[in-house]
């Protein structure tokens, strides 16, 4: 009969599975609040697939907010579950990557990549 | 400058088990120990008054010393019991269901001499006790002899509103939501405030995945909860007692609760510690921005008022465990789910027109009600398909729950808000949708 299970208490152990933390995986996000956000406001359109994009390092009202990088427009925001972002932005991190996919019908979507740098 | 008062010596005095989460295959210690982890990671001073087997107390020093844990004492002998608790769901979906083994044959040989040793070599300025089967009068009346602060975590007092007029005067009582003391008060927490007011100086509730309040003389403030990807939501509540405890008393209550909300969805995120004491040290240093951010806010008594559409195959031959733990669920939460064919009835194929119709305005009647569809698709019923999108198409949100098998077809699958293959997964998505 053999044991299951490390056989020891699993608190301060750093598993060799986990090589990164969450900060360091990469995102792909439908994001929030497209349509009253400055960059659809201003265009009444949606950025193409393949347009570079970035976080912004501070929150915009609260919130923190996926810029366009040709023009640093907002275009949308991120969902409250990517708060924890905040302490990765303060490390140090950046988040950049393209729209993958956007449109306007059943409303004003926008779906990005977003890679850790 | 740190957020939290430097010259705050607290004493954390409760039980010490190893939680044993079954889903994860992984133990820890737990108990005290979660409030232990947040003093460590924020750089408290801090001091242990622990009950516990006796077999543990190696693994126990051992470990405190490594939090950083100033002094510490064994107040309680546990004997008839292991302390191990068995954690079947990590994630609190609904009720989680803990099986703190051999609870009934449980004794505890309490040590007074050895916790006023420690009281008065630590000499704590604040102390939080989290009750449990010890003698609760007599720690209030020791802690009271040194002018400390007292601060209780009132989830597992047998008789809340008795036990906290019993106890009192208290600094902070804490209490989580759902709870009896709650249920009690009509499930108003400005109800139970009024109850207890003239006997504590602040009760802090805290609402699980839609939030916190205090409740602190005339007045009150909230803050949201931060919702993450969660792995357990063990001592989760107690990481938030701990930082609430701990914050500057000058600064706005909003800002503490929301500061301890943040932390404690780092907290919720890994069973790392390392990594928790990473995120905390960097949020340290951003914690104005972390105060003031948006998340999600859901009073426990405005719930109800958030009607859920079940859509799913709820036919009387076909399996509908997972669905009846949904509707669980949702109401341990305090949500409104509604089960349409058990309310409205069941269309036979064959029956008469009229009544075939008059079932369908029904379900109709009662989707206009419902702020939320959660589609259950335990069979390829297409009728649970058909209500998802005709939800989908009024623009409010749908989370499609692939309890038993993914769905693949592209319609479904994207015309839902959210899709998510668990329970905790839903619950947190109602969440997300709704606050």
């Amino acid at each position: 009969m053999g044991s299951a299970g490390t056989g020891n208490f699993g608190d301060y152990k750093q598993t060799s599975a986990q090589s990164g933390t969450r900060c360091d995986a990469s995102l792909d996000v439908d994001l929030e609040d497209v349509a009253t956000m400055p960059y659809f406001v201003a265009t009444s359109a949606v950025p193409k697939a393949g347009t570079a994009v970035r976080v912004r390092a501070a929150p915009v009202n609260k919130r923190l907010v996926v810029e366009e990088v040709p023009t640093g427009q907002v275009i949308g925001t991120l969902p409250t579950i990517y708060n924890y972002l905040l302490i990765c932005i303060g490390k140090g991190y950046q988040y950049e990557g393209t729209v993958s996919a956007s449109g306007l019908r059943p409303i004003p979507s926008i779906d990005v990549h977003l890679d850790s740098v | 400058m740190t957020p939290f008062d430097s010259e705050k010596r607290v004493l954390v005095i409760g039980d010490i088990y190893i939680d044993t989460h079954a889903d994860h295959g992984y133990i820890r210690l737990g108990g005290v120990f979660h409030a232990a982890r947040t003093l460590h990671a924020i750089g408290a001073t801090y001091a242990i008054a622990f009950l516990a087997p006796s077999y543990l107390h190696e693994s126990i020093q051992a470990f405190l010393k490594q939090l950083g844990c100033i002094d510490y004492a064994s107040v309680g002998e546990v004997h008839g019991a292991p302390g191990v608790v068995i954690i079947k769901e990590s994630l609190e979906s609904g009720d989680i269901g803990y099986d703190d083994l051999l609870r009934e044959a449980r004794r505890v040989q309490w040590n007074d001499s050895a916790l006023l040793a420690l009281l008065e070599r630590f000499a704590p300025t604040d102390i939080l006790i989290f009750p449990g089967a010890f003698p609760l009068e007599n720690v209030i009346i020791e802690s009271r002899r040194i002018r400390a602060r007292l601060h209780v975590d009132g989830q597992y007092l047998p008789s809340f509103v008795d036990d906290v007029i019993r106890l009192s005067p208290l600094d902070t009582v804490f209490l989580s939501a759902p709870s009896t003391a709650l249920k009690l008060s009509g499930g108003d927490p400005s109800q139970l405030w009024q109850t207890v007011r003239s006997h504590i100086t602040s009760l802090v509730i805290k609402e699980n995945r839609g939030g916190s309040r205090a409740f602190f003389g005339v007045q009150q403030a909230e803050a949201p909860a931060f919702p993450t990807k969660t792995i357990h939501s063990i001592g989760v509540g107690d990481c938030f007692d701990a930082l609430v405890i701990t914050a500057h008393s000058t600064e706005p209550v909003a800002h503490t609760l929301g500061r301890a909300a943040y932390y404690a969805s780092s907290y919720a995120s890994t069973f790392d510690h390392d990594v928790f004491v990473d995120e905390i040290a960097h949020a340290l240093k951003i914690d104005a921005n972390v105060c003031q951010l948006s998340g999600k806010r859901l009073r426990w008594e405005q719930r109800p008022q958030h009607h859920v559409y079940l859509a799913a195959p709820d036919f009387p031959d076909v399996a509908t465990t997972k669905l009846d733990s949904l509707e669980a669920a949702l109401r341990y939460h305090n949500f409104s789910p509604h089960r349409p064919i058990k309310e409205n009835g069941l269309a036979i194929a064959g029956s008469a027109v009229p009544h075939q119709r008059a079932l369908f305005r029904a379900d109709i009647e009662l989707i206009d009600k419902c702020s939320l569809l959660i589609a259950v698709p335990l069979t390829a019923d297409p009728g649970t398909f058909a209500e998802l999108g005709y939800f989908s198409a009024l623009h409010r949100p749908t989370i499609l729950y692939e309890a038993t098998a993914p769905i693949f077809n592209l319609f479904v699958r994207n015309c839902a808000s959210r899709v998510c293959s668990t329970l905790g997964g839903v619950i947190d998505s109602v969440f997300e949708l709704l606050g």
